[in-house]
């Protein structure tokens, strides 16, 4: 046993929170899969591969593969066309407006999962407000043209460039302008410059993105479920279908392993890529990167074109669900505004009337406990797995990353799987179907990404501070309380913000493990979208979204926003003596996982 | 009053400190003195408790501290980087060690006002937030953090490395200066050379986690014990067999042909050609020629080439004479100031005239 271990047996606190890291680990992360591959291969205590014969020979199951495979083959085409494209347009060259674009583009950011789904379908769908101005223009056209693959492509190439406008804007920002300036004087042209000099340092979070990408596209759930149709259906709305037939669960725990696999493939191709090829600034004083001038006249007009272009595309869903949520039913039935369509009262019924509000209360609830919950676990884990690094420390930080490389579809299958019958570990009792299984796969779901940044924030404190408060004679305790936590708080307040904001509409996971009382926003949201026609329900979800935008809005400026204002503050005033590294700053921590927003 | 009595720190299989053994006085300002990596950090960190000790005691004002906590050695200490905790003002970090101790709010006021009195820390600057302050003044923050418990040893490690060059000649001052008020014992560490020698009453200078010479400033610098502490501290020039050779042709007496012979750029005197010795400088003249001549402000460097080999020397210009590349002069090197390190373990000795 070596020093670390030894010093790390010896206090009592963390023996404690030790075990019951490790029962809660083995419980829900690494059980639940366990009973899925014996369910998978060891059906009737026996190996068999008859779930995988049972699988090839379902003609839905091979489309859904399929289909799942092609989906994440064209999204990364598409998706990384639009999103370079978009942080080209609003950061490396200089067009005109280009701060207004940005936050045009930016929507996203505030507008995902099952939020956008709705969106784009009560714009573009059957009944949707612009089907509805084309229908008057072209009557005999097909009113579900919005629907199958290519709708689902469309809506999930806009939605998923929210990557590229954290990350590839990120590393844009880290091209030393002074690259720039020498090609220019070698006597480059911009386009040289742009393939040779600027793209080959975003390689890296490129390939980062196409890889996060590619798995969005695997693993899409609200887009495909909902403007998919029968003819688009792809691996996970598929595996919650069968979920429901007590004799396909095999095959629904089958195609769930496939997704765990490949999904474990890809990160696997990831972490390598991300591990050899960085490139990183040689220059000992880089300069901030300014934009470029677009000398050609007709290019430039070009890209203005198409980059106002997407702006409204990108913008129009959001504002005309904001637009509608304050008009009455029979406006948003018609699509037809007039001034006497506008009214609070949808907004009343939501806050004041106990049912409507319910779901609203739900996801409240079970994001504000979820993220409390992780976040004061995740303080005292990073810390003690920051401080003491051995092969215990080691083993539990890589099980603790389980929710990050699986599928959250497969971890909750794994989990109703597993605890529809009593568990002794769990006290002999039945959680699925209970309020506790949501909130424990919430918590396991948001572990990885709280874990990774506070470790990153504890490794950003200067050794020697921890040192000095120890040898003016504070014990461990008083150090940790007085002189760290301050350090890291912001961060964890900004972690907190980011995890309650994406439990807030989540649902691909609540829609396999939510108590059917207590059913969050992200299946009210999913359910009134589906539903045919216009009913009154549609009033009530777009002021669920627009809430949820508001404060997916505000966790972003909590985030980000307050970042960039320090900055502001941080150019004025005198640089910091201490640098801890902030949740933003951590952003290529989040890289091998999509966005909270980006899921679909 | 500091004893390191046989120290041996081990990390995993590399030893960065073996059988250490080191005696500093009371009221001692006493420098460790190496390149990266000799083990002079090493050392401080296993006085301040944060090295595990494979080996050997250390004692402080005679008592041992080998296996106390580092909170209890009655250490202060000065980092590198000042570790001033960001998240509290300047008389929040002063107080940080005496809220630890529990004491009253008063007696906690009066000796942060004391201190920051002593270290010249205005009221106003007591209030502001770390991040404010300049870099001297972070210095004086940590110095007083470390001095208002009133420990027994004062350690700093590298306290001037983060600053520019002039700052770190005006701190240089003020920190001799303020551990001459404290009277503390104070052990310092360093890789600079010019630090060591301005500012200690005697320097060690360490090798691979070995001492290679302690000393006054002046012992180390003129009579430098080993090779290596001659080569390290200040510049010289190493001499060829056949320039020593010529030098004892000509009258030096008891130098040894075959032994690394060093001498200091300042100590090779330049002369016009023919002036030589004797006549401006006392020495044994060789003829030279100026191969380059690189001005530096308060003097100049030039580089020489004699028959036997190049060498550099220092030119104070007072005379207002600046040879040019390619002018014959005559070096000027007296017996006296060479260093000669015989035999295989390079350790000096006594050679040439006059010692």
């Amino acid at each position: 046993m070596n020093g670390s271990a030894r010093r790390m047996l010896r206090s009592p606190l963390v023996l404690v929170t030790g075990a019951v890291l490790l029962w809660f680990v083995f419980a829900f992360l690494v059980f639940p899969n366990l009973v899925m591959l014996r369910e998978i291969f060891f059906p009737d205590g026996s190996f068999s591969t008859r779930a995988f014969a049972k699988l090839w020979s379902s003609d839905r199951a091979r489309a859904s593969l399929r289909n799942s495979f092609l989906l994440a083959a064209v999204l990364s085409v598409t998706v990384n066309v639009v999103g370079v494209f978009i942080v080209l347009a609003t950061r490396y060259f200089a067009l005109r407006g280009a701060r207004l674009l940005w936050l045009g583009y930016a929507t996203t950011l505030v507008y995902g999962g099952v939020v956008a789904v709705s969106g784009y379908t009560f714009v573009y769908g059957e009944h949707g407000f612009a089907t509805r101005l084309l229908l008057d223009i072209f009557p005999g056209m097909d009113p579900a043209w919005f629907s199958g693959g290519p709708a689902v492509a469309v809506v999930m190439t806009l939605t998923g460039t929210s990557h590229h406008l954290l990350f590839l804007t990120s590393a844009l920002a880290r091209v030393d302008h002074q690259t720039v300036e020498a090609a220019q004087q070698l006597g480059a042209s911009s386009w040289r410059i742009l393939r040779q000099v600027v793209l080959p340092v975003l390689k890296p979070t490129l390939f980062a993105v196409t890889v996060l990408t590619f798995l969005g596209g695997l693993t899409a759930f609200a887009a495909p479920q909902v403007l998919g149709g029968r003819d688009f259906q792809t691996i996970t709305p598929m595996i919650l279908t069968f979920a429901g037939i007590p004799s396909s669960r095999d095959l629904a725990a089958t195609l769930a392993v496939v997704l765990g696999v490949a999904t474990l493939i890809l990160l696997t191709v990831l972490n390598r890529m991300q591990a050899g090829g960085t490139y990183f600034s040689v220059s000992k004083v880089p300069s901030a990167l300014r934009r470029q001038r677009i000398t050609n006249p007709v290019a430039n007009a070009v890209v203005h074109v198409l980059a106002y272009a997407l702006f409204a595309v990108y913008l129009i869903p959001p504002l005309l669900i904001v637009v509608f949520s304050f008009t009455n039913a029979s406006t948003i039935a018609s699509g037809r505004i007039t001034p006497g369509s506008f009214t609070l009262a949808n907004y009343r019924q939501v806050l004041t009337d106990a049912a409507s509000s319910w779901p609203f209360v739900v996801s409240i609830g079970y994001a504000a406990v979820t993220a409390s919950v992780v976040i004061v676990l995740m303080l005292f884990v990073a810390r003690v797995l920051q401080k003491y690094v051995n092969p215990v420390t080691v083993a539990v930080e890589y099980l603790l990353h389980i929710p990050w490389m699986l599928p959250s579809t497969l971890t909750a299958l794994g989990l109703v799987i597993t605890y529809s019958v009593p568990r002794a570990m769990v006290g002999d009792t039945v959680l699925t179907g209970t309020l506790a299984l949501l909130a424990i796969a919430y918590i396991a779901a948001k572990i990885p990404i709280t874990l990774r940044m506070l470790k990153a924030t504890y490794a950003g404190i200067p050794d020697n501070l921890e040192e000095a408060a120890t040898l003016l004679g504070a014990s461990g305790p008083h150090t940790f309380r007085r002189v760290l936590l301050p350090l890291v708080l912001p961060t964890a307040a900004a972690v907190s913000a980011l995890n309650f904001n994406s439990l807030l509409d989540d649902y691909d996971t609540s829609v396999f493990l939510a108590h059917p009382l207590y059913e969050p926003l992200g299946i009210a949201i999913q359910n009134a979208t589906r539903s045919e026609g216009t009913s009154d329900n549609t009033a009530l979800t777009l002021v669920y979204a627009v809430l949820l935008m508001a404060v997916s809005g505000l966790a972003m400026w909590f985030v980000y926003g307050r970042r960039a204002a320090s900055r502001r503050t941080a150019r004025r005033d005198r640089p910091s003596t201490a640098h801890p590294t902030s949740a933003a700053d951590a952003d290529a921590a989040s890289l091998t996982r999509p966005t909270p927003t980006a899921s679909h | 009053m500091i004893i390191f009595d046989g120290v041996t720190v081990k990390f995993d299989s590399f030893t960065a400190l073996p059988a250490f053994s080191l005696h500093v006085r009371e009221g001692e300002f006493f420098t460790l003195l190496g390149p990266s990596g000799c083990g002079k950090s090493t050392a401080l960190r296993a006085l301040a408790g944060f090295a595990d000790l494979s080996a050997g005691d250390i004692h402080v004002a005679g008592r041992k501290i080998t296996h106390l906590p580092s909170g209890k050695r009655e250490v202060g200490m000065v980092f590198q980087n000042y570790a001033l905790f960001p998240s509290m003002n300047v008389r929040e970090n002063i107080a940080f060690g005496l809220r630890v101790q529990k004491l009253s709010k008063a007696e906690t006021d009066r000796r942060v006002n004391e201190i920051a009195e002593r270290v010249d820390l205005s009221q106003q600057q007591l209030d502001k937030q770390v991040a404010e302050l300049s870099g001297g003044q972070q210095q004086r923050v940590a110095i007083a953090r470390a001095l208002v418990l009133r420990p027994k040893v004062l350690l700093l490690d590298e306290p001037l490395s983060n600053l520019d060059a002039k700052l770190r000649r005006q701190l240089r001052v003020q920190l001799k200066e303020l551990q001459g008020q404290f009277g503390i014992t104070t052990l310092y560490v360093t890789h600079d050379q010019d630090e060591a020698l301005s500012m200690s009453d005697r320097i060690a200078v360490l090798d691979q986690g070995r001492i290679e010479q302690i000393g006054t400033p002046r012992e180390v610098y003129e009579r430098s014990a080993t090779e290596f502490v001659c080569t390290f501290v200040g510049e010289v020039n190493r001499l060829s067999p056949a320039m020593v050779g010529t030098l004892a042709a000509s009258g030096a007496s008891g130098l040894d042909v075959d032994a690394p012979t060093y001498v200091r750029i300042e100590k090779v005197k330049v002369a016009r050609a023919g002036a030589g010795a004797g006549a401006a400088y006392a020495g044994i003249a060789v003829p030279a020629t100026v191969e380059s001549h690189t001005y530096h402000g308060m003097h100049d460097v030039c580089r020489l080439r004699a028959e036997h080999g190049s060498l550099r020397a220092v030119l104070t210009g007072h005379d207002g004479w600046h040879p040019a590349a390619g002018e014959q002069v005559d070096l000027v090197i007296d017996p006296a100031s060479l260093l000669q390190y015989p035999g295989s373990t390079g350790v000096f000795a006594a050679a040439g005239a006059g010692r």
